[in-house]
């Protein structure tokens, strides 16, 4: 009760009972995309993509035209973009196309032409370079303004085709988040009010008042209660793992290994995004001597991109050579 | 979009969910002409839910003044300017509301408030329309000079705007009391409610990088309690209760007798299409035109119910027990010049004289041979 009373939130239903799209429904998506209430979770996406999903078949890929080649190293993955074994491997450039398929959408108005995407790995792990031209940085994360942001975005399963915009029901998509602002609490430590109004004043905020009581004192954050990746204090990498099977399921992965490094310099943003190349079977398995696509999003967090409001870059093919 | 019917505007419109109107639709009476903007409601909530960090600037529950206050700046002006000129017909709302003004690229029309907007809740306080001078004199209602109080809170919408705005739908209505949430598990901090609530009555956590809203006292409702801006109000202004489905009336209920038998509590811009669930007793001295802008076109009956209160037993009965229990009166009945409050098992929680009794001492005492101030 008491955890019930401040976390704004209820406990979970008995899952397994079929959902349909209704206003009383909380999506359980973390639970289907991990395969724990499948059943559930597909009867619910089906009833979901009915509507949201007839434009976005139009824009399915038949062949892939473009490709990818990831560079194999024998060393570490760097994750500084300025690193000099980044410069001796061949970008890709990713035409940027503004989100249109589902509302909200992208306005038309100075969107960023292209991206360029450089891949390495090195058979244990795999690291993306995706650079943007963005002229502000925008890192802070409070009322009414938004984070940059970009997004690397992998098939679990390569075979077959798959929906480009978060997969879609029973296909789901690996997804690494890199946001500015993750970056820099990685750098600058937890985020305060005081990143946004430097004169701010909380003299008696719950922790301090209930000092003795932390448990009690962190009811009046309930996203950090509830386990919101969005609400984590500390952070030691920018980049989360998140899966997905269509539009609006995006789900934090319980296991997090991502790790990546941002960095704007003259009017562009270049950011690493590494991963490990082995998975479980939520995670997308990357042998070397394989291939699989990978697709891109950025976010102008200047312009107020955030969720679907994005600019994104369709599949090209991913060679892993061996 | 599907097509769901809107009782407050007298016609269907469209909305992103099917119509699914829950087995409870928790709702408030407020009676703006008892306010006195003491605030004593805002501090009981943020005291209760909202003093962490990143919730500085919060506000669920405000007080602002009309015509010049607002939290956040202008929200009300913004909402009519989007909306446009609507106008009334027979009950029947004409213009469009903010999910049928949508343009194609959203799904609900909106404003984004910046910071300074949510930097002065108190701007426009007791300032009232029109100028006054030194021995202004207001002879007659409604007064050419006027301000009044409008206390507000979450709607718990029958068709939240928050709720359709949100591409992730981590935003729910509870269907045991159609209480709105936001699934503090899922929000990953879009800000598209913020945008669509046309009351702004979503706020972003700047520390928690998620968007939170007013709970309805959730805990204290499931427990036959009425919420805290309702219990802490001085100026007993409030109810909370429950308010039956359209075409369903319980004449003994004190939210249904006074929305929908006596009409004196009315919707806040019903025009928004959310179908809101705070209702209104509208003050009777702020001109006509202002109120039915505000509250619809049954601000004049209302207002000419409610000034007959003092001779009508059952809404006279009702404004005496408006903030006399924390509990949820389910049902009440007027006799005798007492007014009972039961709750949902027909218990007694409270019983109230229609009257407070008077005694007027004489203005000078003998025996302490002093005068007396306060005679009544
Ligand atoms: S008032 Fe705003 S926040 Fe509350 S339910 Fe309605 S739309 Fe949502
Ligand atoms: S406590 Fe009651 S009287 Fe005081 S400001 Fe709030 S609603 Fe008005």
């Amino acid at each position: 009760m008491a955890d019930r009373a401040v976390g704004h939130r209820q406990p979970q239903g008995a899952g397994g009972e079929p959902q349909k799209r209704s206003i009383f429904n909380r999506r359980t998506f973390a639970q289907a995309a991990l395969g724990t209430a499948a059943a559930a979770g597909a009867a619910y996406l089906t009833g979901w993509s009915a509507v949201r999903h007839a434009e976005h078949d139009d824009h399915k890929d038949t062949e892939l035209t473009q490709h990818v080649v990831a560079k194999k190293i024998g060393a570490a993955i760097p994750r500084d973009p300025a690193a000099a074994e980044w410069k001796d491997v061949a970008a890709v450039e990713m035409p940027l196309m503004q989100q249109f398929m589902v509302a909200p959408r992208l306005q038309p108005d100075g969107l960023i032409p292209n991206a360029t995407l450089k891949v390495m790995h090195n058979g244990s792990e795999i690291g993306f370079l995706v650079s943007w031209g963005d002229l502000g940085s925008n890192d802070l994360e409070v009322v009414g303004r938004f984070r940059d942001s970009v997004a690397v975005q992998l098939p679990v399963d390569p075979s077959g085709q798959i929906g480009v915009v978060m997969g879609q029901p029973g296909r789901p998509v690996h997804i690494l988040h890199w946001r500015a602002s993750w970056q820099r609490t990685v750098q600058k430590g937890p985020r305060t009010v005081k990143d946004m109004y430097p004169n701010a004043v909380n003299d008696f905020p719950p922790e301090t008042l209930l000092k003795a009581s932390p448990e009690v004192a962190k009811q009046w954050y309930p996203a950090l209660l509830a386990g919101n990746s969005m609400a984590q204090r500390e952070r030691k990498s920018p980049v989360e793992e998140l899966v997905a099977e269509g539009y609006g399921t995006i789900t934090s992965h319980a296991e997090q290994r991502a790790d990546g490094s941002g960095v704007n310099t003259a009017g562009r943003w270049n950011v690493v995004l590494v991963m490990p190349m082995s998975g479980n079977q939520q995670q997308p398995v990357l042998k070397p001597g394989s291939s699989t696509r990978v697709a891109i999003a950025v976010w102008d967090g200047g312009k107020g991109d955030r969720g679907a409001r994005k600019q994104f870059a369709g599949w090209v093919g991913l060679e892993l050579p061996s | 979009m599907p097509d769901v019917f809107n009782w407050q505007i007298g016609r269907n419109m469209a909305y992103e969910y099917e119509a699914n109107r829950p087995q409870r639709q928790v709702a408030w009476v407020f009676d703006t002409n008892k306010c006195i903007a003491c605030q004593t409601c805002t501090i009981s909530c943020k005291q209760t839910w909202t003093w962490g960090q990143g919730q500085e600037y919060m506000l669920w529950n405000n007080v602002e003044t009309k015509p010049y206050g607002f939290f956040p700046t202008g929200w009300d002006v913004r909402l009519l300017q989007m909306l446009g000129p609507g106008g009334w017909k027979d009950g029947i709302y004409q213009g469009k509301t903010v999910f049928e003004s949508a343009t194609s690229d959203e799904r609900v029309k909106g404003w984004q408030p910046e910071s300074e907007h949510w930097a002065y809740p108190n701007v426009g306080e007791d300032e009232p329309a029109g100028a006054t001078d030194r021995g202004t004199y207001v002879p007659s209602i409604p007064h050419d000079v006027w301000f009044f109080y409008l206390a507000r809170i979450c709607n718990h919408c029958t068709y939240p705007a928050c709720l359709a705005a949100c591409p992730r739908q981590a935003i729910y209505k509870r269907p045991e009391d159609g209480i709105v949430l936001v699934d503090q598990a899922r929000c990953r901090g879009y800000q598209e409610c913020v945008t669509a609530c046309p009351y702004k009555k979503v706020m972003f956590n700047n520390v928690s990088g998620t968007s939170e809203k007013c709970i309805g006292c959730y805990p204290k409702i499931e427990q036959g309690e009425q919420t805290q801006c309702v219990t802490s109000c001085i100026g007993r202004i409030r109810f909370a209760g429950f308010i039956s489905a359209p075409g369903k009336v319980d004449e003994k209920n004190p939210i249904d007798y006074l929305v929908k038998v006596r009409k004196v509590a009315l919707p806040l811009y019903p025009q928004s299409g959310t179908e809101p669930n705070v209702y209104y007793i509208p003050p009777i001295h702020a001109p006509l035109p202002f109120l039915r802008q505000m509250f619809g076109d049954g601000v004049d009956a209302a207002i000419e119910t409610y000034k007959k209160t003092k001779d009508d037993p059952s809404l006279l009965g009702l404004q005496m027990l408006m903030g006399a229990t924390p509990k949820i009166i389910h049902q009440f009945k007027v006799e005798k010049e007492t007014a009972y409050g039961y709750d949902a098992d027909g218990k007694e929680l409270v019983n109230v004289p229609l009257r407070e009794p008077t005694f007027i001492r004489k203005y000078f005492d003998d025996a302490n041979n002093v005068y007396l101030h306060n005679i009544t």
